[in-house]
């Protein structure tokens, strides 16, 4: 379970946090989330594909780390088996949170992370109880990424409005395996995309969208990529 | 005159029938484009609708998405929530040392039993020994029993994990209809009072006469002006069929009962409970409940009737107003009659009991739309269609019906006057006949527009106890493996999908915040 507090001196300034090689927050998990900026790095080695939240029913873009619910073909206890790290792992076991009526966010960290202890990896804070210059980094990544989460859900309500995405499930034939499904995906539909009238076809160019959409059209060729990693296992 | 094409429909009349045809008219004749056939609602400011069907049938997610309305927005402005089922309280017998007895009819059943019936299995005791039918076929009246939902937050617009239609406030509905109509698909709308109908040489309307807009022409008219029927009755002369001798119940009592707190339940079936005179309606919207007493005024006082229908409601109804609306059970004897085609209460009106009143009026527009005439010649045949199959639409409803009084064992004076050979129509003896000793099967369902399917049939007769002799013919039922299949899957899936779908509330909730995705 996971225990969300937000960071203050006083009850934190002993906490010390371990290096995180590993992801090991990602163990067991299929997928990441990715925000619309990384598309085109990530999408050199992850199929990006669309989810829908199972609180909200709300869309997230993610990558697919594994072909198996619970399967992250990219994890290893030492180290990252991937060339990219979806920047989502790299913040852990950071977050900001912004209390509903408030208009400051706080950043927090979550107090049963693994990570967390009083005795290895980077201090929170100096003998004085100041910010260490290394939580003042990941707290500006953390609310850098909050930011761009936000333009990846306005990127996300535009594919929406246009009609561009289209349930996909994968049909996956594995070696030595039974065939399965995997169903709850929803990627770019490039018929749709072709489709588009000139008009939104110039917003999308506009909107400097055609990039990220071109990236995780590509993206799905990374699938044959996961099949060989899971093969190879 | 009578060589022009139809260019104009003038629909008479607003409230659910008015504005779902409208609506309808317009979405297949395209009328957003000015040269395409113009449909124009005439909707009179001073008379409030009656709003009586508070209840569809699963037809109805198609009829929206067909119109282009998003089940999100039909959901938060209509007060609207998810309907499984009827549920059918003490309609066997009167509840014993106040324990109640009821049944499931379902929206869903594990497969379609057109293709493997499992009713002669359970029927001959080699499935669901202790168990009523409905939870030998379907996990859908568990589902029911808990207040769980048909589907999830993630589930597209009008996609469910159970078949489901809606409870939903029919003026809300109206005004949503009404806005639709006119920003979306044309309609035009006109706010006047009716005060004549113009009837030319041939007998054919031609124009209606208002207080404030003029007179309206067109080539077509639809009759929704309600029990007035201004149109088909009162200027066609057409008469109307009364079948009191046949449903019994003569008014209706209303009382709408806000929630206890927030945290209440909202039932995803509708419960219709069965009483001394009558029966009630207890229909669960987001906001509150609507709830109803139907009974026959000659069996009960007005009175006593809403002394039932408070007991019913318990401590909560005190402060509560109630509302009486006499019922005038029938049908026209045409429901189309030259250029003009009647739709919902004009037409026809019988007790709510399984809410067809929305669904006909549905039927009703679809047939029109489908069979719109483009001439007065053309029309000839169209009226013909038409008379044929609502006649058979409205006599199936009203068979329907009368077999859920027919089949009870309670034994006070209307149900034993429900009883009575003399007011049960012949083609409903002739089926129950039958029925003692064979199955329902499609042979019982040889007409397309069948409004109830052989499943409804299965649910109500199998839950009202119809006494049926298979065992004669028992070795005929040789598929015994495969429906113990069917049967085991049902009793797994009733266990997992109650740990899968949300609170009805909660799920409920979650559309105002959140919404549907159209994907």
């Amino acid at each position: 379970m996971a225990s969300i507090k937000a960071i203050n001196s006083s009850s934190h300034s002993k906490i010390k946090v371990k290096n995180n090689p590993s992801y090991l927050q990602s163990k067991n998990k299929h997928f990441a989330p990715v925000v619309v900026q990384e598309f085109m790095s990530a999408s050199q080695e992850f199929p990006i594909v669309f989810i829908k939240d199972s609180e909200t029913g709300r869309f997230n873009v993610v990558v697919l780390l594994g072909l198996k619910p619970e399967e992250n073909l990219f994890f290893d206890e030492k180290k990252w088996q991937g060339s990219y790290v979806p920047k989502a792992l790299t913040l852990y076991p950071f977050l900001v949170h912004q209390a509903e009526g408030e208009d400051k966010a706080l950043l927090c960290f979550d107090e049963d992370s693994p990570l967390v202890n009083d005795t290895t990896g980077e201090a929170l804070f100096d003998e004085n109880g100041v910010h260490n210059k290394w939580l003042t980094a990941k707290g500006e990544a953390v609310v850098d990424y909050v930011e761009k989460s936000e333009i990846t859900q306005q990127f996300i309500k535009m594919l929406l409005d246009k009609g561009l995405l289209s349930s996909q499930t994968l049909n996956l034939k594995l070696e030595g395996q039974d065939e399965y499904t995997l169903g709850g995906l929803y990627v770019i539909d490039e018929q749709k995309l072709n489709d588009l009238s000139d008009t939104d076809y110039l917003e999308l160019r506009k909107t400097g969208a055609l990039p990220a959409i071109y990236a995780s059209l590509m993206s799905m060729q990374q699938i044959n990529n996961l099949a060989r990693r899971q093969s190879k296992k | 005159m009578t060589d022009k094409h139809i260019k104009q429909v003038i629909v008479v009349g607003g409230g659910t029938a008015g504005w779902l045809t409208a609506a309808n008219l317009a979405k297949k004749f395209n009328s957003v484009n000015a040269d395409a056939i113009q449909v124009t609602l005439i909707e009179s400011p001073d008379i409030p609708t009656i709003g009586v069907g508070e209840g569809t049938w699963p037809t109805m997610r198609k009829t929206l998405a067909k119109l282009g309305i998003s089940e999100t927005t039909f959901l938060t402005k209509c007060n609207a929530s998810f309907k499984q089922a009827t549920k059918f309280v003490n309609w066997q017998q009167p509840a014993k040392d106040g324990i109640n007895n009821h049944y499931y009819h379902l929206f869903t059943s594990i497969n379609d039993p057109l293709e493997f019936n499992l009713a002669p299995y359970w029927k001959l005791g080699m499935i669901g020994e202790n168990q009523s039918y409905a939870d030998s076929v379907s996990m859908q009246a568990a589902i029911c029993e808990l207040g769980l939902a048909p589907k999830l937050i993630t589930n597209k617009e009008f996609e469910g994990i159970q078949n489901y239609a809606y409870h939903l406030d029919a003026g809300l509905f109206t005004d949503l209809l009404r806005e639709h109509s006119t920003s979306i698909l044309g309609v035009k709308h006109i706010s006047a009072n009716v005060t004549d109908v113009n009837v030319d040489v041939a007998g054919y309307i031609a124009s209606i006469d208002t207080d404030t807009a003029g007179v309206i022409a067109g080539g077509f008219f639809v009759d929704c002006t309600g029990f007035k029927s201004l149109l088909i009755g009162k200027a066609l002369g057409i008469p109307f069929k009364s079948i009191s001798d046949t449903l019994l119940a003569d008014h209706a009592l209303t009382i709408q009962v806000p929630y206890e707190s927030e945290q209440s339940r909202i039932a995803s079936c509708t419960i219709s409970t069965a009483h001394e005179a009558g029966w009630t309606w207890d229909i669960g919207l987001s906001n509150r409940r609507g709830t109803g007493y139907v009974y026959s005024s000659a069996h009960t006082s007005h009175d006593r009737a809403e002394q039932v229908l408070r007991d019913y409601i318990g401590p909560q109804a005190e402060q509560l107003d109630a509302r009486l609306i006499k019922m005038n059970v029938g049908y026209r004897e045409k429901f189309w009659h030259k250029n003009c085609f009647a739709i919902g209460l004009s037409a026809a009106f019988v007790e709510p009991l399984e809410a067809s009143a929305i669904f006909l009026i549905e039927a009703s527009a679809n047939m029109l739309t489908e069979l719109f005439p483009h001439d007065r010649q053309a029309m000839l045949a169209v009226e013909k269609k038409v008379n044929k199959s609502f006649k058979f639409r409205w006599d199936k409803t009203i068979d329907f019906i009368k077999m859920h009084y027919f089949l009870s064992k309670r034994t006070e004076p209307f149900w034993q006057d429900n009883k009575a050979l003399n007011t049960v129509p012949d083609s409903l003896i002739e089926s129950l006949d039958c029925w003692q000793h064979q199955l329902v099967t499609s042979y019982d369902f040889d007409n397309v527009y069948e409004p109830f399917p052989l499943d409804s049939y299965q649910y109500v007769l199998y839950g009202m106890g119809f006494e049926q002799e298979l065992a004669f013919n028992k070795n005929s039922y040789s598929m015994g493996q495969m429906a113990k299949q069917q049967y085991d899957k049902v009793q797994a899936l009733t266990q997992q999908i109650q740990k899968e779908l949300p609170d009805n509330r909660a799920l409920l909730n979650k559309i105002s915040q959140y919404g549907f995705q159209k994907i």
